[in-house]
């Protein structure tokens, strides 16, 4: 959803366009890399979408029309999973709205907050700093000539993401995230696309549907204020292993103990960090939990579908890393979080 | 083995491991090939494992503190062997030892054990990370958007 909210952060991205076209070589993996993510900002589409993401216990599916009016307003209507049949998401610049015609309701979501829209160029640095780009040509997908660009993560030297992305208008049609192991953990693709105008009416909320909204929440990209309003002395947010950045934090008290979120991301993948005030470990029970040694302290490691979970104390705080990484990475992850 | 299907006995024990190779060999051939028997044994499984949660869920831990001076008594070397006092002879000591630890350690859960802290489901934080994780480049369009996960998502 991010990137049908991007008009705002067209400049920013010129910005750091020509920050990389001041390099010594020219950057037209990344170049192209940044026209993709814009690129619905000025393009209008429709298409049907398939995605699938996998794992070892078990693996989601969806399809689902898409009609997208650049700027920012886009729907889509699910045709499966049969659970989601006839459901609709709505955008709206920066809201969803979740349609459910069965029972006649909506729900409201904000899909971004409003700072983080700044930090797209910021966006653009980590991929830079993180991941070298390697772009084939003379390639092609659902009948269009495309580019082909992998974004090869610069620690580990393995290819993380492939994107094939339509040589006229740059928009992505095929989506691949990759597994350290390289194995295929989530495919997005289009089949059908057509650029063409799509009217603004398709795009409005039925105003007889119960209108729910989300709670508000303090999430913030002004990470170092969400800490010091944590409700107790939570450790400030730091760069972890890997070129993992802080994006936004939130905090709250949940079941009574405060704690403190903060969303890292490398430019490809993103991995929350929890901090509590409390010395218990989160409920793992459910995702049958192994123990693990985490900088010399007990700690448990789960894996609930593509999500892995570490977790463990140093005796006054309990920490919990949550992402789609492997248990060698949420280590070193958690190593560089010792002072 | 074919033409007939496995009792319940020969189910429970195939699952607890305990029929001699030979028969087990069998077993698992006729439950490869029997979608009866398949059944039986998947419903007999999940028995076993709702009856081992259930154990779990009322498993109570001895004290580590109770466990270890246990440990230590029993590695201490024998003492010189003598008559002891009366109250000292294990007939009379044993039964008031075993009293005054049971006395103890129902002291210490009363008095001393803390409340149980407060906790956190794991899948609450799974589900936040879903959320907020929508933001970081390259990382929308989940199969099934966190918008819908708690509502009517195939989860």
């Amino acid at each position: 959803m991010r990137h049908v909210s991007l008009a705002a952060a067209a400049a920013l991205l010129c910005c750091a366009l020509s920050q990389a076209s001041a390099a010594p070589e020219p950057d037209t993996a990344m170049t192209l890399l940044c026209d993709a993510l814009s690129a619905p900002a000025t393009v209008s589409y429709t298409g049907v979408v398939e995605a699938i993401r996998m794992s070892r216990e078990y693996s989601e599916a969806s399809v689902y029309r898409v009609e997208h009016r650049a700027p920012d307003l886009t729907r889509r209507i699910y045709t499966a999973p049969p659970a989601l049949d006839g459901e609709s998401i709505v955008t709206r610049g920066g809201t969803d709205y979740a349609i459910d015609p069965k029972r006649h309701r909506v729900g409201e979501v904000p899909n971004d907050s409003p700072e983080s829209r700044e930090g797209f160029a910021r966006d653009a640095a980590l991929i830079r700093a993180n991941y070298r780009a390697e772009v084939r040509d003379g390639e092609s997908f659902d009948g269009r000539p495309t580019l082909s660009i992998t974004a090869v993560d610069r620690f580990t030297d393995r290819p993380l993401l492939r994107l094939r992305i339509d040589r006229d208008t740059k928009l992505v049609l095929d989506r691949q995230e990759l597994d350290v192991n390289g194995s295929l953990r989530s495919e997005l693709h289009f089949d059908l696309v057509r650029f063409t105008n799509v009217p603004a009416s398709d795009f409005e909320i039925p105003a007889e549907y119960t209108l729910t909204k989300a709670p508000e929440t303090n999430r913030s990209s002004d990470i170092g204020r969400v800490a010091r309003q944590a409700g107790f002395d939570a450790r400030a947010p730091r760069e972890l292993a890997e070129g993992f950045a802080p994006l936004e934090a939130d905090g709250g008290a949940i079941s009574g103990v405060r704690d403190l979120h903060v969303l890292y991301s490398d430019g490809v993948r993103a991995i929350s960090l929890f901090e509590s005030a409390s010395n218990s470990a989160p409920e793992m029970g459910p995702f049958h939990p192994k123990p693990v040694l985490v900088d010399g302290r007990s700690g448990e490691y789960a894996v609930d579908g593509a999500t892995g979970l570490l977790s463990w104390s140093d005796g006054t705080r309990c920490y919990t890393l949550v992402g789609e990484i492997t248990l060698p990475e949420l280590k070193l992850l958690a190593l560089s979080l010792t002072p | 083995m074919n033409d007939r299907h496995l009792t319940p006995d020969e189910i429970v024990d195939y699952l607890h491991g305990e029929l001699p190779i030979t028969r087990d060999a069998a077993v698992a051939m006729h439950l490869a090939q029997c979608r009866t028997c398949a059944e039986a044994r998947e419903a007999e499984a999940a028995l076993t494992e709702m009856v081992r949660a259930v154990a779990q869920k009322q498993e109570r831990t001895v004290p580590s503190a109770m466990m270890s001076s246990i440990r230590a008594a029993a590695e201490r070397p024998p003492q010189r062997a003598s008559r002891p006092f009366w109250f000292a002879r294990p007939l009379v000591a044993l039964p008031v030892a075993l009293a005054a630890g049971l006395a103890i350690w129902l002291g210490m859960r009363s008095f001393t054990v803390n409340p149980p802290k407060p906790s956190i489901a794991a899948g609450y934080l799974v589900d936040r990370h879903a959320i907020t994780s929508a933001i970081a480049p390259f990382a929308d369009d989940a199969p099934i958007p966190p918008v819908f996960a708690s509502d009517n998502a195939p989860r």
